[in-house]
């Protein structure tokens, strides 16, 4: 198991630091499919099949697929987002860096259980039972929310003087 | 029972989508009429939640995932009459603009109904989802007037910096969840000691100090309240506001009282700091409501001083604060936009003179700005007063000296408003629109509020007071 942690956690920080360095959109498109895939490998390693196989599904697929397609039909130039001067660098190394070591070393010093309990076997069926008895009214909030956000969009992106 | 405990948030729901459905149907003209229908679910669900609240109902639905005590419904009032409020104000604004479209009724009643459900969790799943859903019904709000581009700066500001504190928010959350094994508020708390647990409690104090606009979490608040629609930035400044803070304070006080010591500390310099800088950016604004936006700022920093001292009076002192924040600042923002838009600017110039030419709503700014700076009669002395008496007696002096000094600095640029108000010469320019009926209903009650719980404090105190009871 140790070595399959260690791939996935390669392949997913490679992937999180490639979106952030490649100063092509689409290639950052690209490394944040990588990121995604290396988080699902986490929840197959964890036993939790359902949500690994929901994102690769969402996230790997239909999530990376729309910011492709997005990214293609809106890009007119291929120029870089933002500048690189040394002084943003040194602005982005640093808070980086600061809450990296924040987060490192008191993460390092909890002291964590060494066993894993064992994963519940069938979690496919209890997702759909909390999903649908405890959790069913931010299940229907979630609704609404993407429904806002589908109304938001179309409002932000109508063209001016058209039809409503 | 469950479902009928949430009968407001439910009648909020179902207005917002049949305004979607009719908006659809309804021809240009008639779309006025999605605002009274909007109107009408507000208002029910106010009655509603105001009954529930007399009725000192106090219900965990859900095994515990919502929590419909006497605190959670406090906040409920206080955003459904200010979404009730911001509405009737808007009305007349969207018309002048020529866009009263469904649409903003729906993304302010969804961005209601996210408020509602926020306040009302203890789950961090459900505390999650509904700030979401207020969220993105604010950006596209923020965004509503996209012709003007600064509304789009408003949108595209408040968006990429809501998103950081969302994801704050998230990643504080997953490491609680890590520590402790549960999202239940009633359990994260105890399970998560140690020094990881107060860096995952700052991560998500993060979050919510956002939609409260603290330093140093403001940088979005001028530039959003500026550019977006008036009565827009009179919801994000009051209802926003009030639903976040009262998450935190049920988080703090209800789920971490353990690690009090390390958040005590923190929200005295946070609040310290808001106050500071709030007050001082407001003395150089020439623009009224960029002002109010610093100042909203500093308001936001007020408040906070109760999460400071953490003394049951200090938080009864913060909800009578937000409550009567609610009428002051929707006021002020309200009476800018009948000012602003396509036939004036909102400059401290513009209103010169503006006792001669509209002395109704240059009368109503001036209760609104002497409330908000703290003087004799309004609700706002009362409610500083309050708040700085807690701050003493809970052992922070100095943060209620600090309060009273930049009192006084706040004086300063809300009398120049006054003076701009009453002895400014008034140039020649066409006359502003005339108030519509349910904007005068909206700023005459307003008006009447601040005065009125200025001069009698003491019903609205032993409310803040009582609804506070239950939260330990």
């Amino acid at each position: 198991m140790p070595e399959a942690f260690g791939i996935l956690t390669l392949a997913t920080l490679g992937g999180a630091l490639g979106v952030v360095l490649a100063t092509d959109v689409v290639h950052s498109a690209y490394f944040l499919v990588l990121a995604f895939l290396g988080v699902a490998g986490y929840y197959f390693l964890l036993g939790g099949e359902f949500v690994g196989a929901v994102q690769i599904l969402i996230y790997a697929g239909a999530v990376a697929v729309l910011f492709l397609f997005a990214v293609m039909l809106t890009r007119r130039r291929a120029d870089p987002v933002w500048g690189r001067s040394p002084a943003r660098w040194l602005g982005v190394g640093g808070a980086a860096a600061l809450l990296a070591w924040l987060l490192l070393t008191h993460l390092e010093r909890h002291p964590w259980p060494t066993k894993l309990p064992p994963p519940a076997p069938h979690n496919t069926a209890l997702i759909g039972k909390a999903l649908f008895r405890p959790f069913v009214v931010p299940f229907e909030v979630v609704s609404v929310l993407l429904l806002a956000a589908l109304v938001g969009a179309l409002l932000l992106a109508r063209k001016e003087g058209g039809a409503s | 029972m469950n479902l009928a405990a949430l009968l407001p948030a439910e009648i909020l729901a179902g207005t917002a989508l049949a305004v979607l459905l009719a908006d659809l149907f309804l021809p240009h003209r008639d779309k006025a009429y999605l605002g009274l229908l909007s109107a009408a679910g507000l208002a029910a669900a106010l009655g509603g939640t105001a009954r529930q609240l007399a009725a000192g109902l106090h219900a965990s639905l859900w095994g515990g995932i919502f929590l419909l005590d006497p605190f959670a419904l406090f906040f409920q009032t206080i955003v459904l009459g200010a979404a009730l409020l911001v509405l009737g104000v808007s009305l007349p604004y969207l018309e002048r603009w020529g866009r009263d479209d469904g649409e903003f009724y729906a993304l302010l009643l969804m961005a209601v109904l996210g408020a509602m459900m926020m306040v009302a969790s203890r789950n961090f799943l459900e505390i999650y989802v509904a700030m979401e859903l207020l969220s993105v019904s604010s950006y596209a709000l923020a965004g509503f007037l996209r012709p003007d581009p600064r509304s789009g700066e408003a949108a595209l500001k408040y968006y990429l910096q809501g998103v950081l504190a969302s994801a704050a928010l998230l990643y504080g959350i997953s490491l609680l969840y890590g520590l402790s094994g549960s999202l239940d508020l009633s359990v994260v708390g105890a399970r998560s000691a140690g020094s990881l647990g107060v860096v995952a409690l700052v991560l998500v104090a993060g979050g919510f100090a956002l939609k409260i606009a603290a330093v140093p979490f403001h940088m979005w608040a001028p530039d959003t309240y500026q550019g977006a629609p008036a009565p827009v930035a009179a919801f994000l400044s009051t209802a926003s506001k009030a639903a976040a803070f009262a998450v935190l304070a049920r988080v703090l006080l209800t789920a971490f009282p353990a690690a009090q010591g390390p958040w005590q500390e923190l929200f005295a310099v946070v609040a310290a700091a808001s106050m500071a800088l709030g007050n001082l950016a407001a003395l150089g604004q020439r623009n009224v409501r960029r002002m109010l936006a610093y100042s909203s700022i500093a308001q936001g920093g007020y408040v906070l001083i109760a999460l400071a001292v953490a003394t049951p009076t200090a938080v009864a002192a913060s909800l009578f604060y937000l409550a009567v924040y609610v009428f002051m600042n929707v006021g002020a923002f309200s009476v800018l936009s009948f000012l602003a838009g396509p036939t004036g600017g909102e400059e401290l110039a513009d209103l010169d003179g503006l006792a001669e030419r509209r002395p109704a709503l240059a009368l109503a700014l001036a209760v609104f700005l002497i409330s908000l700076a703290g003087m004799p009669l309004t609700a706002g002395l009362m409610g500083k007063l309050y708040l700085f008496y807690a701050a003493v007696q809970g052992g922070y002096a100095w943060l209620a000296l600090w309060g009273v000094v930049f009192t006084v600095v706040s004086y300063f640029y809300y009398f120049r408003v006054l003076r701009h108000l009453f002895w400014g010469t008034a140039p020649p320019r066409p006359a502003a629109p005339a108030a519509s009926v349910p904007a005068g209903l909206a700023l005459g009650a307003a008006t009447l509020a601040t005065v009125l719980f200025g001069v009698f404090p003491q019903p609205l105190l032993q409310l803040a007071l009582h609804s506070l009871g239950m939260l330990r």
